[in-house]
């Protein structure tokens, strides 16, 4: 009891000191702190309106709860005759996001990191970027018209004697589309973070390894990936921790009837059958469902890259 | 210097955290704005009574308050609402305004709140109001597709039922009393009265009739004339091909909505989605008719009549196919169709519309595009408070033989003239021949008050004055028996909305997916059968006894 008061009026002690010394961070991390209790911690109450059947004119509180002892909307989204294929759809486009799209800005910051005429790696890093300044919805009329069976895609395709195809009519497109685009509209801007990692890598460590003979993919290897390893496994655990939360703008946006076979993904789903009908209730049961398993997903992540690779989030 | 930009950079982050706020700041001035508005529309309410008592009779423009300012309500915005219809400069030098002509005509400022939004956002915005327990004095909200419908939005009392203030809208009565087959429409189910609606006054559905147009000159060059049945429209269509263009484009949207297919399904005597036959309500997929329709669409796709693309064009994909004459039919508007004469004027481009397909010659058409004179999108309702009175006042000017006529016209003497009876007679020289915009005469009366779609009975002129004889003839063309078919705008009990929200909504996209998958040929004809067998395992009979119930009770009205 005494050791405790006594601990706790060390930490009271050091937080008074500390903050003295440099109430100027304090004062910097202020609005930070102060966005995520208002918009992250704050609203977080509201997940309540999942059990319930959340009418806007009675509010939160004064909604009553749903049946089947609150957990109606759950049940409806688990037996609706979507599920499957949305949960399916929301991993596969994850996966291939994944492993397609995950390495590709790794590899373009090594690639960068190798070029040595300024200019050129400037012009380069310029054109990467572009692509994530322009509006997704801009994007989306892009590839909508580089699809048409007059579009590029099958005016490239022409060159080599392929019959035109609309592509984003077929089902089995929909996914190579959605990740190529994906990485062309994201690499050179996520790049950017493996570059600064790139940058903190020791100078003498490259001198020695090519004193001993090391040529620059043994270098890449031995010297610069395990440099920027830790930065990779956060960033891939992030990653991970997202693969139910496939972002809905950019398919809406390209999707239709034809291909919802493999483009209709849960995000989708919600939106049409609970934005646009209005049940809010159905959506964020949706959304509790989706950050549990992502939650899940993170933990397993971390814990496997803790034992393999020792980096680990927490 | 590093430590500047790191300042710098804190001081972006701090000044965004406050723009968020000063934007939650800003409308809160602006409530208290309308509070004070609220106070100072009392006393003029309370005026407003007074008056009344003594003279019995109400008159247009309200008195404005003790201190001069005029009596305030508030409303919703929406896409819809602009508060940036633009003036026109009248030809001495003036400029006429709208907005401001119906605030001096009814003495009643109107003050916008909320955020705007698209149209499909709507009821999401209403909600945020509703949540925010701040209502507006005029809703804009449609509380037909509202979850909870309007008898919901009564009951909860969002909004007045305004048979118990007739005495405030005789205007809107005295329309109502004049055309009950109307007000049948606009009333839920108990008959009760809920907001003042827009109504299109005409039957022509002005430059929104929806239907097919075929390129004249190139059918000439094949030796064929404009088709009707199937088999002409498939050899018409393979002629175009045959000539190296492309044979019919339309977005595949309008297999969906606006019972717009409907030009093309009536050969096979049924049309997507609900309808109505011999006051039986149908689900149109399940017809026979409509696997055959289907089974065409399939052919034309398979053999190049279609659109390749067709599932995934837009809009502005499909005008500028038409324009650019790649393509010898469309399906769209028959004003975009007669853009295309328009973009090409000066070359052999020549086109015509087609009343719908049918499958043999001489057959009567029943089914086509239809617009529904009500079909809940615009309304204005009242909800209950202080300036209720005011606002109810408001909104039945809009119902007056002056409001209607102000909002569709103009105002007399500076855009319109009328005849001996007060009746509109013809456009002034500040539409007409307007010399300081380039904007046409339509579109100069569209920003009146077309723009606006408040809830008004728009005087049926202003719809046909401007269309050309190619729209017109388009709109005969495009006529059809759907009165006789239409499913109309009818309200669900909850439990209905509830069977509808969960199980029609899955059924619809099972459907419009399967039908895609027919038409490209991604699916074969022959699992048609099985397919229709699903639609009914997944309950369907269900969903339509459920409208069946809803149609009862609407007839019943």
């Amino acid at each position: 009891m005494a050791s405790s008061a006594k601990k706790k009026k060390g930490f009271g002690h050091i937080f008074v000191q500390d903050f003295k010394r440099n109430y100027l961070l304090y004062l910097l991390v202020l609005p930070v702190l102060a966005y995520y209790i208002i918009f992250c911690y704050g609203p977080m109450g509201g997940i309540i309106i999942a059990f319930k059947d959340f009418k806007p004119n009675f509010g939160i509180f004064g909604s009553s709860w749903a049946d089947e002892y609150g957990f109606e909307h759950f049940l409806n989204f688990f037996n609706s005759m979507y599920f499957t294929r949305t949960v399916t759809n929301t991993l596969m486009i994850s996966l291939y996001s994944i492993v397609f799209g995950f390495p590709a800005p790794i590899l373009l910051a090594l690639l960068m990191n190798e070029v040595k005429n300024r200019a050129f790696k400037r012009t380069v890093q310029t054109l990467t970027y572009f692509p994530h300044f322009i509006s997704t919805v801009v994007i989306c009329g892009m590839i909508k018209q580089f699809c048409l069976t007059d579009g590029l895609f099958n005016q490239i395709l022409g060159i080599f004697g392929g019959t035109p195809t609309p592509f984003l009519q077929y089902p089995q497109y929909f996914r190579t589309i959605y990740t190529a685009t994906g990485i062309w509209q994201s690499v050179g801007w996520d790049s950017i973070i493996y570059l600064a990692a790139i940058t903190g890598v020791d100078l003498e460590l490259h001198e020695a390894a090519a004193l001993d003979g090391a040529g620059r993919f043994r270098r890449v290897w031995h010297i610069t990936l395990p440099a920027i390893k830790p930065t990779i496994v956060i960033l891939l655990i992030m990653k991970v921790g997202g693969m139910m939360s496939v972002g809905h703008e950019k398919i809406l946006l390209l999707y239709n009837e034809a291909i919802f076979e493999t483009a209709d993904v849960i995000s989708t789903y919600t939106y049409r059958r609970g934005l646009l009908e209005g049940n809010y209730s159905f959506s964020t049961a949706v959304g509790l469902f989706n950050s549990i398993v992502n939650f899940i997903l993170v933990l397993i992540a971390n814990g496997v890259s803790r034992k393999v690779t020792e980096t680990s989030l927490f | 210097m590093k430590k500047f930009v790191s300042l710098l950079l804190a001081l972006v982050l701090v000044v965004g955290a406050l723009g968020c706020s000063s934007g939650d700041n800003s409308s809160q001035a602006q409530d208290s704005s309308t509070g004070a508005s609220s106070t100072s529309g009392d006393s003029a309410d309370s005026a407003g009574e007074e008056s009344q008592a003594e003279t019995e009779e109400f008159t247009y423009p309200l008195a404005p308050n003790a201190d001069g300012s005029l009596a305030t309500i508030t409303m919703n915005k929406d896409d819809f609402v602009r508060e940036d219809l633009p003036d026109y400069t009248i030809i001495d030098g003036k400029s006429y305004y709208y907005a401001d002509a119906l605030e001096e005509a009814t003495g009643i400022h109107v003050d916008w709140i909320g955020s705007p939004s698209n149209p499909q956002a709507t009821s999401e915005a209403a909600n945020l109001l509703i949540v925010s327990g701040e209502y507006p004095d005029v809703w804009r909200v449609n509380w037909v597709t509202h979850p909870g419908g309007p008898t919901g939005a009564l009951n909860d009392g969002l909004i007045l039922n305004l048979n118990e203030y007739s005495e405030y809208c005789p205007n809107l009565f005295a329309y109502y009393d004049e055309r009950p087959d109307v007000k049948k429409l606009v009333v839920n189910d108990d008959g009760d009265m809920y907001c003042f609606p827009y109504m299109i006054e005409t039957d022509a559905a002005g430059t929104w009739g929806l239907g097919a147009g075929f390129r004249t000159d190139w059918l000439a060059d094949a030796g064929l004339e404009l088709p009707s049945t199937v088999d002409e429209w498939t050899e018409a269509l393979q002629a175009f091909v045959d000539m190296g263009k492309g044979g019919l484009s339309f977005e595949a949207r309008w297999l969906w909505l606006e019972n717009s297919a409907a030009n093309l399904s009536n050969a096979f005597d049924t049309m997507y989605g609900f309808y109505v036959r011999d006051g039986q309500v149908q689900y149109g997929v399940l017809d026979e008719g409509y696997g055959e329709f289907i089974g065409l669409l399939a052919d034309w796709y398979a053999n190049g009549l279609l659109d390749p693309d067709f599932a995934t064009v837009d809009k502005s994909t499909v005008k500028a196919k038409w324009a650019n004459s790649e393509y010898g039919a469309v399906m769209m508007h028959s004003g975009d169709i007669e853009n295309g004469i328009i973009a090409n004027e000066g070359s052999d481009f020549e086109c015509d519309t087609v009343p719908p397909m049918v499958m043999n010659e001489g057959d009567s058409i029943e089914f086509g595009h239809f617009n529904a004179k009500f079909n809940g999108g615009f309304m204005h309702s009242v909800s209950p408070g202080e300036n209720q009175e005011i606002a109810l006042r408001w909104c039945d000017y809009l119902y007056s033989d002056a409001g209607r006529k102000l909002t569709s016209f103009g105002t007399e003497g500076i855009t319109w003239e009328a005849d001996e009876d007060g009746n509109w007679k013809n456009f002034t020289d500040l539409v007409m021949n307007n010399t300081e915009t380039t904007d046409s005469p339509s579109t100069i009366v569209y920003n009146f008050g077309w723009k606006t779609n408040w809830g008004y009975p728009q005087m049926p002129e202003v719809r046909d004055y401007f269309n050309s004889d190619f729209v017109n003839k388009a709109n005969e063309d495009f006529a059809s028996n759907m009165t006789n078919y239409y499913y109309p705008t009818v309200t669900h009990t909850e439990e209905e909305a509830d069977l509808i929200a969960t199980t029609y909504n899955d059924i619809e996209t099972f459907v419009q997916e399967g039908i895609m998958r027919f038409v490209l040929g991604t699916d074969s004809m022959d699992n048609w059968d099985s397919f229709t067998d699903q639609i009914r395992s997944y309950g369907i009979e269900e969903v339509i006894a459920a409208k069946q119930a809803a149609y009862d009770r609407f007839m019943s009205r």
